[in-house]
């Protein structure tokens, strides 16, 4: 398990956001980590849960001091 | 040959303002015409109309110019190939419905298929005026329940995981009705706040909320027309199998109180909200 890339989304606006991270998870392998750095509001609302939609993991979800959310996804995660 | 203008109205045939013509009204349930039945429509409109149909706001839809003396080749055409007759005066009418969990990722029921089920089950049933029922998805109401004079949004309990939970606090952020508050990165739920619209189910990245039982908010009263009114919840939460006692028991509750063309929301403000509200209390409790 190791952190293999960071994303930065809080430029982009739906769908982008998703399709963006779907995009950088595709060429890891399973068990890699993917970073990624997204807005409040729509994007923490819709992006997290259509990672986990295609069978990805979320380990990890926070608000950061500057209003943004840092998330850690592991590639079609392990356990259930 | 005599024109029998109320049997015509009650098979939905609508006059014209051209002399000896009308508009057949189609019945259709959900938003849905197979394409079996688009072609049948398509013929009956080449062959007897002008070839065009017209679609209603209510997801309907209408073949014009049918003259007085293709009345009954058309009613029959349409039916042999699967097309049905819609209804005027005071019916049930067609049931309205947004795709719901049919393929709409925010749908929390299957509007589709409920809708289908009432149309089945009430249209065209007599009652003192129009009845218009819709049937949607989720809150975001693309189908309108409160335009109407009945009608279901979807809703669901949402249930708690914890051990999945990562205290991320999304829930209590994307919670339209402040029901989540965040204690010690758990989020905890007041229930007398929550609206179930699902929310925190659609959003949770972990799935440590889970949607529980399915049912629906109850519109009532709604109505465009000459003096437009957004109909009200009369029920918060009615799980989806009480939905048929629901809608018999304001059937009923019509026929009883209303007068010839009074609209539902009408008859409720005359009679009182309460009385109805009781009604329908009385018609959802029970066992099952
Ligand atoms: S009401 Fe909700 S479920 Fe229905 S189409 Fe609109 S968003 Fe989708
Ligand atoms: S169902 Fe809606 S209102 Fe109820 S707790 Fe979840 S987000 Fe809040
Ligand atoms: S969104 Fe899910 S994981 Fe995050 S705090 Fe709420 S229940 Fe926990």
């Amino acid at each position: 398990m190791q952190l293999k890339e960071t994303l930065n989304i809080t430029g982009d606006a739906c769908p982008m956001t998703f399709v963006r991270t779907k995009l950088a998870l595709e060429p890891l392998t399973r068990g890699d980590i993917l970073e990624v750095v997204l807005n409040g509001g729509e994007a923490v609302k819709n992006v997290p849960r259509s990672v986990r939609g295609e069978g990805h993991k979320v380990l990890f979800l926070e608000k950061q001091d500057d209003g943004t959310y840092r998330m850690l996804v592991e590639k079609e995660g392990g356990h259930e | 040959m005599e024109l029998n203008f109320a049997e015509l109205k009650k098979g939905g045939f609508m006059k014209h303002v051209q002399k000896d013509y009308f508009a057949v009204r189609l019945r259709v349930a959900g938003g849905n015409l197979s394409l079996e039945q688009l072609k049948i429509i398509q013929g009956v409109a080449e062959k007897y109309g002008q070839g065009y149909v017209h679609l209603t706001t209510r997801q309907g839809m209408e073949i014009p110019f049918i003259h007085f003396k293709d009345i009954e080749n058309v009613r029959r055409e349409l039916i042999d190939g699967g097309v049905n007759l819609g209804v005027c005066g005071g019916t049930v009418r067609g049931v309205m419905a947004c795709h719901g969990t049919a393929m709409c990722p925010h749908g929390l029921i299957d509007a589709k298929a409920l809708s289908r089920e009432i149309d089945a089950a009430y249209f065209a049933a007599p009652v003192p005026g129009k009845f218009k029922i819709a049937v949607t998805g989720c809150p975001r109401s693309c189908a309108k329940p409160q335009e109407n004079d009945f009608g279901f949004e979807g809703a669901v309990v949402p249930e708690f995981h914890q051990h999945d939970c990562i205290g991320c606090g999304v829930c209590a952020e994307v919670c339209p009705a402040d029901a989540i508050e965040m204690r010690d990165n758990v989020p905890e739920i007041d229930r007398s706040k929550c609206t179930n619209c699902g929310d925190c189910v659609a959003s949770c990245p972990t799935a440590a909320w889970q949607a529980g039982e399915r049912g629906v908010k109850v519109w009532a009263g709604g109505r465009i027309g000459r003096n437009p009114k957004l109909g009200e919840v009369v029920i918060d939460f009615l799980p989806v199998h009480k939905i048929p006692r629901v809608i018999e028991a304001s059937l009923e509750f019509f026929r009883e109180h209303g007068k010839t063309k009074e609209r539902f929301g009408k008859v409720i403000e005359r009679i009182g909200i309460d009385r109805y509200k009781e009604v329908l209390e009385h018609a959802a409790q029970g066992d099952s």
